[in-house]
């Protein structure tokens, strides 16, 4: 037997000794204010170090580039997807992308705001980890521009989202409320809302609504993401155990969570539930009940549960978020389809075989919303030929809708009486703002000077939607086809003359009263 | 549920393309011939509307901080860009092939560990060499190194680009990286010699009392807490700090004297320290030298605010650098046949000032720098 000296450093005993890597520096504050105070000595779960991380997510990388540039690029897999949910994939990785880019600078924030290195070390890793997801959801869009039959949209989201009516929501529910404010409300925001409650159905929930309709790409990717998740929902679970020992913490910590919830809610619900059962030829589990089940009882029930021993309650508006659960997606799906143009992708309108899926899983859809898909179908709304665009239905009914302050959703939610009877406007510093619900409007009377950015109705009052398009390059390589189109087929494709004929305007509802007008 | 296979050939329909153009990126400038898959993945993903120059969106941000403060606004940096975008690691370093970099060094170091051990590359080390330097300076390079990650916090929050981000994100793992391989080393050799500890204490005690290394602490603890332009802390960093003392300490005292002392294991720890600085320092020129100092519209004053910048901490730089001449007598070994640290000093300013200063026009020669060194 060799008898030569051993000896053996392993990562775990590295990472013993990161509590001692700091020391107390007295000019030290953090960057980003807190009200919060942090208990210097809290733990990770993960316990890595910078190496030995980077070995596991190189494994993760080498599988998953593997499978892409392999066996899945000799199948040509991104030209044997759905047409149809290859389009909400032109959606979804964009706007995924905000998010997981947004997170990066909120896993930053926190790393810089709390005392335990411990803390800090998962945080990083949590910043690397957003790295690699934004690259993997630019990769994603990259993938499918090489292969599928339409590439426009997957090559050029990055620059013409900013014309898009549900953008801001985006932007402003896994962005700008994840990486700004008390570092504490970004995590709560991040991590125990969007990726604890959320990413479960967004991501995995997808990854089966994805496969079955022919997309072995999404899934090849997602569940790769889906894998570091798990590090950023334990990340989220010590935060707050870093604050909860302290009595002062608990006044503010449920109000957090309760408007984390309501503003991740608010955006992430509509939009992956209008994916799932209007983008899917083949459909899964219907929405409501993914939702529920994820949502409602994985994270509303077990995950906070866990935290209740700390005095966490389930968030107050949960129960409102569950009614929205069930018809807000089929409204959001309704609204975009009113607004097309705008939208990016080729969406059509439901077709009979949906008819009967939803009905049969959504009892009364069809006198709620149906009929309204059915009369677009009926009077040719997809057609170039007609000039007329869906949202005709709010300039002839002259249905208002308005953009909440807080949210920056439209008020649409759960459906759109609903929503036009929850709105409140107020004024406030020479500026009208609308506020879709009690929940947000919470949060604005407390800190209106959190919420001053214009919305979408805002931007672009008085603009003419081909002038839009023209100015944000929604269209494609002929400079007159739209990207976008109300249908899936190959002839009859909108051009920017065709829209600028229908002569839809859009307005600021605070100071007009309509949101469109024709002219 | 129905179910679509993707081997199943009714769906293999041939689709004629709705359209020819399947590269994304019309709309960005490739930084060499062709956008390259680093620029594909990583380039606009920052969502910045247009008065954040370089930015492509509109409006402003929707969810601020209290008191209202935007997610980025230009006055978080002093520095101007015509566009912040232009900026590239010329290293291309996104996440896939960073993390492959570092999974190799790690491979590559527990090999070492694991053989260096077996074949007795521990037995010559000098003891004045082992408990003065191994013990309790490259011990203090742990706090160092920690402190240095601490200070890009801010920055990977407060940067205005996805590139710039990832960039400084790779400079905050190299630093901790390091931290942790010191420490690594010190359990490697505490297993095999009485005169190294794993105990941080010595080591943490250096870097608070230790006169050789309180200018050092200064400008670690100055660039963690109290710099708050991210731009500036980068400079400060990458331009001055680090080319100047970093090559000192890491290279000069640690590297080059280690063998003199019969240490294998040092300098392949320092080793990937000097290949994340040099890496580093690759796309700190880009930002300052050709995206800032060489801006259409703001290049001027960028150098202007680059002087500004480097009269903070170019002083208290030389002074670590001198500080830290101390060190040169730690060992008997370095007190008769080390080359001193004026020869040092010597090499590492006349490559800071022949590379460095120039991009920011600042005037001092190789000698002035030294004397401020050896003073």
């Amino acid at each position: 037997m060799l008898s030569a000296p051993t000896a053996k450093v392993t990562p775990q005993g590295v990472h013993q000794w990161l509590s001692e890597f700091g020391w107390d520096v007295d000019s030290r504050r953090s960057k980003y204010p807190t009200k919060y105070t942090f208990n210097k000595h809290t733990k990770e779960q993960f316990k890595l170090i910078v190496r030995e991380y980077s070995r596991m997510e190189e494994e993760k990388d080498s599988r998953q580039f593997g499978s892409l540039l392999d066996s899945l690029a000799r199948l040509s897999a991104g030209s044997r997807v759905e047409p149809r949910w290859a389009e909400v994939m032109k959606l979804v990785s964009n706007f995924l992308e905000v998010g997981e880019y947004g997170a990066m600078g909120t896993s930053a924030a926190l790393w810089d705001a709390v005392e335990s290195p411990e803390q800090r070390n998962g945080y990083l890793a949590q910043v690397e980890d957003e790295v690699r997801h934004v690259t993997q959801c630019g990769y994603l869009a990259n993938y499918f521009a090489t292969q599928y039959q339409d590439p426009a949209g997957f090559t050029d989201f990055r620059k013409f989202r900013f014309a898009h009516p549900f953008f801001g929501p985006d932007r402003n529910c896994v962005l700008d409320h994840a990486l700004s404010g008390d570092p504490v409300q970004m995590s709560v925001n991040l991590q125990l809302v969007a990726e604890a409650a959320f990413t479960n159905p967004l991501i995995v929930a997808m990854c089966e609504v994805a496969a079955a309709n022919g997309d072995e790409v999404t899934p090849t990717i997602f569940l790769s993401i889906e894998s570091d998740e798990l590090r950023h929902m334990a990340n989220g679970y010590q935060t707050i155990v870093s604050v909860v020992d302290d009595p002062d913490n608990m006044e503010y910590l449920q109000t957090d969570i309760d408007n984390a919830f309501w503003i991740n809610h608010k955006f992430i619900t509509p939009f992956v539930g209008a994916a799932f059962d209007y983008f899917a030829r083949h459909k899964a589990t219907p929405w409501a009940q993914t939702w529920d089940k994820w949502v409602y009882e994985d994270w509303g029930g077990i995950w906070l549960g866990r935290l209740s021993r700390f005095g966490v309650q389930s968030p107050a508006p949960l129960a409102d978020a569950k009614r929205d659960a069930y018809w807000a997606h089929h409204y959001a799906y309704a609204s975009a389809w009113a607004l097309w143009p705008l939208v990016g992708v080729r969406f059509e309108l439901p077709d009979q075989r949906d008819f009967d899926w939803l009905e049969g899983n959504y009892p009364g859809w069809y006198d709620e919303i149906g009929n309204i898909f059915e009369h677009w179908r009926e009077d040719g709304y997809d057609d170039p030929a007609n000039h007329a665009l869906g949202v005709d239905l709010f300039i002839n009914g002259k249905i208002p809708v308005y953009i909440c302050r807080v949210c920056q959703m439209p008020t649409i939610m759960p459906t759109f009486y609903d929503g036009l009877t929850n709105v409140r406007i107020l004024e406030y510093g020479g500026r009208k703002h609308a506020l879709c619900s009690e929940w947000c409007e919470r949060m604005y009377l407390k800190e209106p000077e959190r919420y001053t950015g214009q919305n979408f109705f805002e931007l672009f009052d008085g603009w003419e939607m081909s002038e839009i398009v023209r100015a944000s390059g929604m269209v494609r390589s002929d400079g007159r086809t739209l990207t976008s189109q109300p249908h899936l087929r190959s002839e009859r494709l909108w051009t920017l003359d065709d829209l600028q004929q229908c002569g839809v305007v859009i307005r600021d509802p605070l100071k007009h009263g309509q949101f469109v007008e024709r002219v | 549920m129905s179910r679509r296979l993707l081997l199943n050939p009714d769906f293999d329909e041939v689709v004629e393309p709705f359209e020819t153009r399947r590269t994304m990126g019309y709309y960005a400038n490739p930084y060499r011939q062709r956008i390259s898959e680093y620029e594909k993945v990583l380039l606009y993903a920052q969502p910045s509307p247009d008065w954040i120059p370089g930015g492509l969106g509109l409006g402003g941000w929707t969810g601020k901080f209290a008191g209202g403060r935007g997610a980025w606004e230009n006055y978080f940096t002093e520095a101007k860009s015509s566009d912040w975008f232009a900026f590239r690691d010329p290293g291309s370093r996104w996440e896939q092939p960073y993390v492959q970099e570092k999974a190799e060094e790690w491979r590559e170091a527990q090999r070492y560990m694991e053989s260096s051990v077996a074949e007795r590359l521990h037995d010559d080390i000098d003891p004045e060499w082992a408990e003065r330097i191994i013990t309790r300076v490259l011990g203090a390079f742990i706090h160092h190194d920690y402190g240095l990650f601490m200070a890009h916090a801010s920055v990977v929050r407060d940067t205005f680009t996805d590139v710039l981000r990832v960039a400084a994100g790779t400079g905050a793992l190299d630093h901790l990286d390091t931290a942790q391989m010191i420490q690594a080393q010190r359990m490697l050799l505490a297993q095999v010699r009485d005169d190294v500890t794993e105990d941080i204490a010595p080591a943490k005690e250096a870097w608070l009392t230790d006169p050789a290394l309180q200018g050092a602490r200064t400008v670690v603890e100055r660039l963690w807490t109290e710099s708050y332009d991210p731009v500036e802390t980068l400079f400060g960093m990458y331009m001055v700090y680090e080319p100047l003392f970093g090559r000192f300490a890491r290279r000069e005292l640690l590297h080059h004297h280690a063998g003199l002392h019969g240490d294998h294991c040092t300098p392949r720890t320092m080793w990937s320290a000097l290949r994340a600085g040099d890496a580093a320092a690759r796309w700190a020129f880009d930002l300052f030298e050709r995206v800032l100092a060489g801006d259409p519209n703001y290049a001027a004053y960028n150098v202007k605010v680059m002087r500004m910048w480097a009269e903070t901490w170019i002083p208290l730089t030389l002074a670590a650098m001198a500080d830290l001449v101390g060190l040169w007598d730690a060992t008997g070994r370095m007190r008769s046949a080390s080359a001193g640290p004026g020869a040092a000093a010597r090499r590492v300013a006349g490559e800071w000032a022949k590379a460095y200063a120039p991009v920011f026009g600042w005037e001092a020669t190789v000698d002035d720098l030294v004397a401020e060194v050896l003073r």
